[in-house]
């Protein structure tokens, strides 16, 4: 029998594994390629977690070793999307933490307009299509800017993004 | 697998209660992380039946609920806030025009928008403020700055933004 302990320490631990390869991959990979890079490290901790399982509980298959597992992959998925979302997306693209960082570099204080001479939304559109140039998610051709894929990696979170702002009763302006 | 259909049954009845007490105003006024107590209420309920049930991991289906109302709520800081992040609205603005040039494209976004909002944002939570027309980042802001620097020192990674 699996116990509950075992469920939820593996779970963790997956996480954890999950959060570490991030930590260790990123500092060597081309900055270009994020969304693929945290897609392959999600992938490699995912199956690190089944081989650490399945070397933990060398039983029988089963039900409950298959729904145990189930649930534990779950989990991780959940820990990691959360992860990427709130701790690693906050400090790559947040606009906030942008300004926030360039404040404290004024200890002596910085004025709205010295902040817009610094980041206004030409400048910051302008770096957004070129990340997304970067990571083959628009091209420019003759001037323009399309989509390059039909199914751009950027589709999913973008999409669920949109459906929970619908969900709260905002309306989106585009 | 009834510690998952427990976990999402608990998850869409908070969320559902969530969703309408946001659309009636009654948490929309609420501090950020105020509004997550509508998840955090339901949390000792999941593990209490879990365990009336009884279900086979009680811990392990609070957690999973917990993380399901946890990545809910990171998608919900975007209606919270009213943002539309910039690198989704450029997404769907080509994916619903087909293409644009830099100038039409530049036209569908403001300095208000993208910066004034967010530096109002800043200051109401209380991460800068602003004294003779100056922004001086305070006390919270220079601690959250400082675990940004060093997530960002342990990755190797320049500013985001």
């Amino acid at each position: 029998m699996i116990e509950d302990t075992e469920v939820f320490i593996f779970a963790i631990a997956g996480f954890l594994i999950f959060v570490t390869l991030h930590l260790v991959i990123f500092r060597y990979i081309d900055k270009r390629k994020v969304f693929v890079w945290l897609i392959r490290i999600f992938f490699l901790g995912m199956i690190l977690t089944i081989a650490a399982f399945n070397l933990s509980f060398r039983i029988p298959f089963s039900v409950v070793k298959f729904e145990s597992l189930l649930l534990i992959l779950i989990m991780y998925s959940l820990a990691s999307l959360a992860y990427i979302l709130a701790v690693f997306g906050i400090t790559a693209t947040s606009l906030r933490i942008r300004i926030l960082s360039f404040i404290s570099e004024h200890p002596q204080g910085v004025s709205e307009r010295h902040i817009l001479r610094k980041y206004d939304s030409s400048q910051i559109v302008k770096s957004r299509l070129a990340r997304f140039a970067a990571s083959g998610e628009i091209v420019k051709i003759k001037g323009k800017y399309r989509l390059a894929k039909n199914f751009p990696l950027f589709l999913l979170p973008a999409l669920f993004f949109r459906f929970i702002f619908i969900l709260y009763g905002r309306k989106p302006s585009y | 697998m009834p510690e998952i259909i427990l976990g999402i049954l608990f998850y869409l009845i908070a969320s559902t209660i969530h969703i309408l007490k946001y659309r009636s105003r009654k948490i929309g006024q609420a501090g950020i992380l105020k509004a997550f107590g509508v998840f955090l209420l339901f949390l000792p309920a999941v593990y209490l039946v879990s365990i009336f049930l009884p279900v086979r991991w009680p811990l392990s289906t609070a957690l999973f609920y917990l993380l399901l109302s946890g990545t809910h709520f990171i998608f919900f800081t975007s209606p919270y806030l009213g943002d539309e992040g910039p690198s989704s609205k450029i997404y769907f603005l080509l994916k619903n025009k087909g293409q644009l040039d830099f100038k039409k494209l530049l036209k569908y976004f403001s300095d208000e928008e993208l910066v004034v909002k967010r530096i109002r944002d800043l200051e109401r939570s209380g991460m800068i403020k602003k004294t003779a027309g100056s922004f001086r980042v305070t006390g919270k802001g220079k601690f959250l700055c400082g675990l940004i620097k060093t997530y960002r020192r342990l990755l190797n990674w320049e500013l985001g933004g």
